[in-house]
């Protein structure tokens, strides 16, 4: 069933077709393991459609160099489930190698509930919900949620822009949905979730709307790609000064129980209402998920140190990519000060009646000021 | 990724994934991987409800262990077994028929810690089921989670859904002292819900609430849960807010999330399948007693079956068990 799609010696395993009605299959178990010699014949991985279950064999002799898509998720057919190939195969070939297959398939989206997809991106899948469609100039709007975070906190604001912009939101590696892998993340290597989201989902050029951790994040992502950025609204974000509130971070790392969680929650808020049973159990169900406790670490390591940011000279770094760049702040925020954004050049929107979760909060007055910058700058 | 999932399906994921994860977790009972009778077959059932088909398939007869009609011998062997380094689960048809082979766990693994200094460990887990609503008379429709409960050293592990019944199963899996998790078998089908795809394990001796209410504190185990929220939904209509809290396990139990609800609300009703005696609900209604009497602005009310065997005639059955309307009626006697 895996059949060859370059001439570099690699393959790609794909979702078989059982018959007419088959159009998606489900991944069952991977047989052998990444690093595993695969014979022709061999069973590479177990599959399930809702006439059949069988495992794949091999067509060819080699490495086994990828699991692309882990159990439980469902692909299309034809969509990539993994990588034989040359046990020499380096790092970049195989990952540009599986961009290609994407790309050649076009079927690298996988459907699931509630209206979120599952998007593979080199070895992640990563959660997305894909909303609204054309827009100022037809750029797409990306949505990057901040440290603890998942794309569910961006609800309110896709709704609104949404009606009349297409507007993804994702949750980033260790976060929400997405599944993740084990290794330390840096910022850097968050920012690069971004272009390769955007790559997989075929998108030149893309405004990017980004939330306190996820502001330093996309920073990174638009010093790195910055042709492919068309602006970027950075609310209540990290990267420009050293202040933060880092117990708040320690009490979000440590905390267990849902009462911990909303004393925890409500600093993020001008108005603890918005601290629901449904906010903390998203925030507790998300913790409880094995290896999401110590990649929420490894990315706070990576983000903080002796209790204050890292990064924090985006404020002087930016004006030399030329991205349109703007802030919008709570004016109540008790986790990183208005202040870091007040000092650069760049427009700062103080947005009334908001802690650090002003598109929570205030979501009709933040589409206000993305819509005004982004009709601005198409 | 989170998708809809019945217990059933809950359940099957978890037992792959701990037995995925640690070599040493084995499964045994009776008929689990469909008989060894029967070769090329002895996958087709997988326990009396099919709830563990696919593993013997999966990790093959070394790990998939049928065992005789013998409860006593194999419950005996599973003890060991945890003594010795393995995580056994063990899975005994239904609770009712614990009487046979309750020394290994009442007497055996429930004090081996105690006894050894705390230098032995005893990683076993039982599955049994329980529960009336199967039409299967009064030796096979029992709640008897009280006997275990009972017993310092055992854990008692009640689900009341899908995503619990993944997390709870995995904690107890992994937990270092015996427990004992309790399968409701109307529930298998009947419930589904959201539940991630990967491994997660939810904290033993965590109460879970559903519902915030300022009236009454409403406490309800397994399926009883379902019947809580139904309650609580037809008394909010009439303006009687319910705190609705599944404690998840009743040894350990989560006392302090139930006694600073009714610390608030000043009414306390519990909603238990178990018979009313000696049971689940007897022993909370003591500890709120114990330890919030200052705030009690009504009676303690018990929901329960009354103190007789399950009914096999049907509509007796039904009459027999707890429901929403029952509920209602003893919270609307305190108001």
């Amino acid at each position: 069933v895996s059949g060859p799609i370059s001439d570099k010696r690699l393959f790609a395993i794909t979702m078989p077709k059982w018959g007419m009605s088959m159009d998606e299959g489900t991944v069952v178990k991977w047989l052998v393991p990444v690093g595993g010699t695969v014979e022709i014949g061999t069973e590479i991985v177990e599959v399930e459609s809702t006439k059949a279950s069988t495992a794949i064999e091999s067509r060819q002799a080699g490495v086994l160099l990828r699991q692309i898509a882990l159990p439980g998720a469902v692909l299309p057919v034809r969509g990539v489930i993994g990588v034989i190939g040359d046990s020499e195969a380096s790092v970049p070939d195989i990952d540009a190698f599986i961009r290609e297959a994407h790309q050649s398939e076009n079927v690298v989206e996988t459907r699931h509930g509630s209206g979120s997809t599952h998007v593979v991106v080199a070895d992640q899948a990563l959660n997305v919900v894909d909303t609204g469609s054309g827009g100022v100039a037809g750029v797409p709007l990306i949505l990057v949620h901040g440290f603890g975070g998942m794309l569910k906190s961006w609800a309110m604001l896709q709704e609104e822009i949404g009606q009349d912009h297409r507007v993804i939101s994702f949750d980033l590696p260790g976060h929400g949905d997405t599944n993740l892998i084990p290794t330390a993340w840096s910022l850097e290597e968050l920012a690069h979730t971004i272009t390769l989201l955007l790559d997989a989902l075929h998108i030149n050029r893309a405004h990017i709307v980004a939330h306190s951790m996820g502001g330093a994040v996309s920073c990174l992502a638009a010093s790195s790609m910055p042709r492919r950025v068309a602006s970027l609204t950075l609310i209540a974000s990290m990267g420009f000064g050293a202040e933060i509130d880092y117990a708040y971070i320690v009490g979000f790392l440590e905390a267990k129980r849902p009462r911990e969680f909303e004393r925890v929650l409500e600093k993020l808020f001008a108005s603890p209402r918005y601290v629901n049973r449904r906010m903390i159990d998203d925030v507790i169900r998300m913790k409880r998920i094995d290896g999401v406790a110590e990649a929420l670490q490894n990315i706070a390591d990576a983000a903080f140190l002796d209790g204050v940011q890292r990064l924090t000279d985006f404020g002087d770094k930016l004006p030399a990519i030329a991205v349109p760049v703007q802030f919008i702040w709570g004016a109540e925020d008790a986790i990183i000060p208005v202040c870091h954004a007040t000092r650069t050049k760049f427009p700062v929107h103080v947005v009334e009646a908001a802690g650090h979760m002003p598109h929570i909060e205030q979501p009709a007055a933040v589409a206000g000021h993305v819509r005004a910058f982004i009709t601005a700058h198409p | 990724v989170a998708r809809i999932l019945t217990m059933r399906k809950a359940l099957s994921e978890a037992f792959r994934q701990v037995m995925e994860e640690d070599p040493t977790v084995i499964m045994m009972g009776e008929d689990i991987a469909g008989g060894q009778g029967a070769p090329g077959e002895q996958d087709a059932w997988g326990g009396d409800l099919g709830i563990t088909k696919g593993l013997y398939g999966r990790f093959g007869a070394e790990r998939v262990l049928d065992t005789p009609i013998s409860e006593m011998a194999y419950l005996g062997a599973a003890v060991g077994a945890a003594t010795a380094g393995l995580r056994p689960i063990c899975e005994l048809m239904f609770v009712d028929f614990m009487g046979v082979c309750f020394d290994p766990l009442l007497n055996q693994a429930a004090k081996f810690r105690y006894m050894f200094g705390g230098k032995t460990k005893t990683p076993l887990v039982v599955r049994t089921q329980m529960g009336a609503g199967f039409r299967a008379g009064s030796q096979h429709s029992q709640c008897l989670y009280p006997l275990f409960g009972h017993i310092p050293g055992l854990k008692c592990v009640i689900p009341s859904s899908a995503y619990d019944a993944k997390g709870l199963f995995i904690a107890s899996v992994r937990d270092d002292d015996p427990v004992i998790f309790f399968e409701h078998k109307v529930m298998y089908d009947s419930v589904s819900d959201e539940v991630p795809d990967r491994p997660y394990a939810i904290p033993l001796g965590e109460a879970n609430v559903l519902r915030d209410g300022d009236d009454v504190t409403l406490v309800a185990l397994g399926r009883m849960v379902h019947f809580a929220l139904q309650a609580a939904d037809q008394l909010g209509v009439d303006g009687i807010s319910c705190d609705v809290i599944d404690p998840r396990t009743i040894s350990p139990l989560d006392e302090e999330t139930i006694l600073e609800s009714v610390e608030r609300t000043g009414r306390l009703v519990i909603v238990d399948e178990a018979y009313p005696r000696f049971g689940f609900a007897a022993d909370l209604a003591s500890i709120v007693a114990e330890k919030a009497f200052d705030a009690l602005r009504a009676p303690i009310r018990k929901v329960t079956p009354p103190h007789t065997p399950c009914p096999f005639p049907p509509n007796l059955e039904d009459l027999w068990l707890p429901n929403a309307p029952k509920i209602c009626a003893a919270i609307r006697e305190l108001m």
